[in-house]
């Protein structure tokens, strides 16, 4: 088993980064919300950190990222935004049940905070968010169809993968996980 | 699969299993729970179910009073269907009798809202004290879920 705390500073990192990426091309309004996401998602990556640093381990080793779509309007920014929640979603309520206690908790709540995120950015709510249909959309080949449930999407869904860090300049890169 | 007031754990990981393609069963072989030794797990699986089905009668209650937000709420009632068969076969207290004023929609919406974030932080809570993983990855996957319904419904209130 990785490290729990690992796992999520890579996750967190991502969001922090595509965030970045996705946050100029939004509207004022979503802007801020954007802003005010990208700084929760930056200060859960630091906690994971101070985590790793407080077992003396080290934090993964930065990456570069791939966004696996094209990004160059609102709704591509806002489906990027979605999808990185929604990934994160995924590695939070993994990891829950891989610790105890107030780290049980602390993931728990994050994966909600998570799940709140991608829902006003447009993902379409889901009765286990991150897992199974949602999975489907997550496909890292992006081929994966769109979701066939009745919810009426509040805006686009999510119907690929978020930024997957590559391990080199020009490689095919790795999930979040 | 469940004995008349013991729930075992194979019951949760098959409804898991049937639900979600989440968890590993691997190390739960068979039923914890026997008779004059309750499952550990019992009481929040309990107390799960019978939350799930206070939500569900909810928000038919909801649709009932204000028929026009059935295309909203009813694919929000169906994912707590889910989230019960999920559980699997679970005794439980009765549902509550959770009632809307006709027409009231923006009070209905508040109400609905405010019972998915207090059950989203009753799974927070529920899940630090349940044992098998599987049961904490499917509790943890339901609060997200109801989380996000919060958020959905700030959406359909505008």
């Amino acid at each position: 088993m990785s490290e729990p705390w690992a796992d999520v500073a890579t996750g967190e990192e991502a969001a922090v980064y595509a965030y970045g990426v996705l946050t100029p091309l939004l509207g004022e309004k979503d802007r801020n919300a954007a802003i005010s996401a990208a700084t929760a998602h930056a200060r859960a990556r630091d906690t994971a950190r101070d985590a790793l640093a407080g077992l003396d381990k080290n934090p993964p080793m930065p990456v570069a990222y791939e966004i696996p779509f094209d990004l160059n309007d609102e709704a591509t920014a806002k489906k990027l935004a979605a999808l990185c929640e929604i990934r994160l979603v995924n590695v939070y309520a993994t990891l829950a049940s891989q610790v105890q206690g107030q780290e049980r908790l602390h993931f728990s709540q994050a994966s909600q905070e998570c799940s709140v995120r991608a829902v006003l950015w447009g993902q379409r709510p889901s009765a286990f968010p991150g897992a199974g249909r949602d999975q489907d959309m997550i496909d890292p080949s992006g081929t994966a169809s769109r979701s066939s449930g009745s919810l009426p999407a509040t805006s686009d869904t999510p119907a690929s993968a978020p930024p997957a860090p590559s391990s080199a300049p020009g490689s095919d890169g790795a999930t979040l996980e | 699969m469940v004995s008349r007031n013991i729930v075992s754990r194979r019951a949760v990981l098959g409804g898991l299993a049937g639900g979600l393609a989440v968890a590993s069963v691997a190390g739960c072989s068979g039923p914890i729970a026997t008779f004059g030794a309750p499952d550990p797990d019992d009481a929040a699986l309990r107390l799960t179910a019978a939350s799930e089905r206070n939500l569900i009668a909810a928000y038919e209650a909801a649709i009932v009073a204000i028929p026009t937000l059935a295309s909203d709420l009813n694919p929000i009632a169906e994912q707590h269907r889910q989230h019960l068969a999920a559980l699997g076969d679970v005794e439980s207290p009765p549902s509550g009798s959770e009632t809307f004023p006709a027409e009231d929609r923006t009070g209905t919406l508040k109400a609905l809202r405010m019972m998915e974030r207090a059950a989203a932080k009753e799974r927070s809570t529920a899940a630090v004290a349940i044992a098998a993983p599987a049961f904490v990855e499917i509790v943890t996957r339901i609060g997200a879920s109801e989380a996000g319904h919060a958020a959905y419904l700030t959406t359909v209130a505008k």
